[in-house]
């Protein structure tokens, strides 16, 4: 894989998302402690955490590699998990355990992942308007 | 002025050369008939509601001079009736099922739309229970009487008059409908009793003969330079001097275009928050460097929409010439009794508050009386009133240039003395000013130096604008002389066309999750905030990301909205930092700045 020419904030984005995507995999496999994530009282059983991480870190991880390929789908996939981690990262901010940094840092992602000079680089054409059209009959449209 | 005519000879040979071939949809109950015929059937009414209502003339007593002479008692409603009982269930589902009926059929109208749309409909739905409608089974009843009539009357009749108005000459073409089942049958927003349409066609008055220049015809939501098109207008389809119109289905509104129509719900205030939006819509693209949402206000509006749809699909019966039936043409003015001495109600009234089922007047009257403009100023209603008729066009702009180059001779003649004036008024000002002893008067002429010099200023302003403008008018005017007369839709600013194919074909679960959607939203609502398993506000947000959801699913937009989503938890999560650090990110906003003013000042003062 050639990183070269490639703009930096890829770079930093994607070594970011590798290395949360990494971390993240070892929580999962129980090499350092998952947070307890719990709902509104109820507790969510820990198989449920642990499958739910591990599909935001293949995310993650899938997504910066692709990215770093400046392939269409290391886009989507990046902004899907950054879309999993906000929700994340904001629910525990409405349970008044605030994650400032990581928030923070999700929000410049999705919005420099949105930006168009990002989607320029990444999408085709047609899915670069607005936000990206995705559904294949709306591609089809003038 | 404006003058009415009995049809000569000669205007009805016009009436009759540019009569339009009216297609109608598959299933369509009512064509265009006489009013007499109508009339004969009907018995005539007056009362303030329901309860006291009384009957006037009975059926079978009504002609055009009873029905003129006819007088309601103050408050009171005066209207016909056309059906005295509507069908009951069982007569109802007799004739339903009828061996002979055209069902018209239609992808469902809500999978079109969105939930709020949904939503809205669900609300006028209900609405229906508490308004004055017309009663279940008097479609039916309607048709069944009207179809008694066309055994008796075969025609398929327009009525019609000439006007002659500011070198235009009108076609009037009116069409009476016995009833308005656009609810009843095609799933649309009302039925009354009664239903007039118009179109006009407007000729050139040329000392050559008429010639056809624009097309008119009333429709939903819009006025004045939206209802006409220009006769050269390429979606206007001609067979020869016949314009080709699609009314829709039971409403009969006017179509120039084959095909189904969304009608737009005007949202109160949603004009207020253009401005708001167009800021959001900057600091978003431009600020943000998001990629462009477009419009924020038009998308707004677009999603509001609510789900009637008028069907001018053009399948069915074509009447006029070329079409599978002729006209009758009747003409009308202001001398036959039932137009000029009515001022009633042709139909049923409802009393209904909203006016959607109430039955309307007659085509020279609006409902409260007054006199519709369409029949006192058709030129207006079409927004041709300042339109100048092509063959007097050019006479029309060689004056208005006359008038401007005069207009320009005699200003730079003011301009000139002005001129002298104020070079001799700065001199005098010069003069005082030397003088301590007259400062009061130097600053009074002084002050009435500069407001002739801002006047002088203003006149030059002016001469400027009286120049590009008959610059730009003998341009016009070259145009105009070589017969380019521009773009044929430019008068138009709301173009209304039909809904794209594309947009109308859902698989069969998309229709049905769209019918039933609303329902199962507001059963799980209530299901869980009765169980008591959520909190309300919970329970809506969780009811609404799961209605959006499945929608996104069965639309294959689930990628579409996760992105979004995505987004939208983006500018919550900044809103949230942007609150808890509130100070620290107004102090670093002032050390920025700060050091921004700093960086700027050394770099003036290193330059001196």
């Amino acid at each position: 894989m050639r990183i070269a020419g490639r703009p930096f904030g890829i770079i930093i984005l994607a070594v970011l998302a590798l290395a949360g995507g990494l971390w993240a995999m070892a929580g999962v496999a129980g090499l350092h402690g998952l947070r307890e994530y719990t709902l509104k009282g109820i507790d969510v059983p820990a198989d449920v955490v642990r499958l739910i991480v591990a599909a935001w870190a293949v995310a993650l991880v899938a997504g910066a590699l692709l990215l770093l390929s400046l392939h269409r789908w290391g886009w989507v996939l990046l902004m899907l998990a950054t879309g999993g981690g906000l929700l994340g990262s904001l629910w525990q901010w409405w349970l008044g355990n605030p994650e400032s940094i990581r928030l923070a840092i999700l929000v410049v992602t999705a919005f420099y992942l949105n930006a168009h000079e990002v989607r320029d680089l990444l999408l085709r054409p047609a899915e670069r308007a607005e936000v990206v059209p995705l559904a294949p009959q709306e591609e089809a449209r003038p | 002025m404006s003058e009415d005519v009995p049809p000569s000879p000669d205007d009805l040979a016009l009436l009759r050369t540019y009569e339009p071939v009216l297609r109608y949809n598959g299933g369509e109950l009512f064509y265009p008939m006489a009013v007499e015929g109508y009339l004969a059937e009907c018995d005539v009414l007056a009362g303030t509601g329901d309860k006291d209502r009384r009957v006037l003339v009975p059926k079978g007593e009504v002609t055009p001079e009873r029905l003129a002479a006819a007088t309601a008692g103050h408050g009171e409603s005066l209207y016909l009736r056309f059906v005295q009982q509507p069908l009951g269930r069982v007569e109802l589902a007799r004739w339903q099922l009828r061996s002979d009926r055209v069902v018209f059929r239609t992808p469902g109208r809500l999978s079109r739309v969105g939930l709020f749309a949904r939503l809205v409909d669900a609300g006028f739905t209900a609405s229906l229970l508490l308004r004055g409608t017309v009663p279940g089974g008097t479609a039916a009843a309607a048709s069944i009487k009207y179809e008694a009539i066309r055994a008796r009357d075969q025609r398929y009749a327009y009525h019609a008059r000439v006007l002659r108005q500011d070198g235009w000459v009108v076609l009037h073409y009116i069409f009476f409908y016995a009833m308005n089942d656009w609810r009843s049958t095609f799933l649309g927003a009302n039925d009354h009793e009664a239903d007039w349409e118009q179109l006009f066609i407007f000729l050139d008055d040329t000392p050559g003969g008429p010639v056809p220049a624009w097309v008119a015809c009333a429709a939903h939501d819009y006025t004045g330079d939206d209802l006409r098109r220009r006769w050269d207008d390429p979606t206007l389809a001609k067979d020869g001097t016949h314009p080709l119109i699609n009314p829709g289905g039971g409403s009969h509104a006017a179509y120039f275009e084959q095909g189904d129509y969304l009608t737009a719900a005007p949202v109160p205030g949603l004009s207020r928050l253009r401005g708001p939006l167009a800021l959001v819509r900057n600091f978003w693209h431009n600020t943000l460097r998001q990629p462009d949402p477009g419009d924020l206000a038009a998308k707004l509006e677009g999603s509001l929409n609510v789900g009637f749809i008028d069907y001018g699909r053009g399948n069915g019966l074509a009447i006029g010439p070329g079409g599978d039936a002729e006209w009758t043409p009747i003409p009308i003015d202001d001398g036959v009794a039932w137009v000029d001495g009515y001022r009633g109600l042709f139909g049923l009234d409802t009393y209904d508050r909203f006016a959607g089922e109430r039955a309307p007047a007659g085509p020279k009257y609006n409902r409260n009386g007054s006199v519709r403009q369409t029949w006192h100023d058709p030129l207006g209603w079409a927004g041709l009133a300042k339109v100048a008729p092509p063959h007097r066009a050019s006479a029309v702009l060689e004056d208005r240039i006359a008038a401007l180059d005069a207009e320009a001779v005699a200003l730079d003649r003011e301009i000139a003395t002005s001129g002298e004036e104020l070079a001799a008024a700065d001199l005098e000002v010069r003069a005082l000013a030397d003088e301590v002893s007259l400062a009061a008067l130097h600053a009074r002429r002084l002050e009435a130096l500069r407001d002739a010099e801002d006047a002088q200023a203003a006149r030059r302003r002016k001469r400027v604008e009286i120049g590009e403008t008959a610059r730009a008018s003998r341009e016009e005017l070259d145009r105009i002389k070589a017969g380019d007369w521009g773009d044929p839709r430019a008068h138009l600013a709301h173009e209304h066309h039909p809904i794209p194919a594309e947009e109308s074909r859902y698989g069969l679960l998309v229709e049905v999750w769209s019918a039933v959607s609303v329902s199962l939203l507001l059963l799980a609502t209530v299901a869980l905030i009765y169980l008591g398993i959520l909190s309300v506000w919970v329970t809506i947000i969780v009811v609404i990301a799961a209605y959006a959801f499945v929608e996104a699913a069965f639309r294959r937009r689930l990628t579409l909205l996760l992105l979004r989503l995505t987004l939208l938890l983006a500018a919550i999560g900044t809103i949230v930092l942007a609150v808890t650090y509130a100070t620290q990110v107004l102090v670093v906003a002032l050390v920025v700045l700060a050091v921004i003013i700093l960086l700027d000042n050394v770099r003036e003062l290193r330059g001196r």
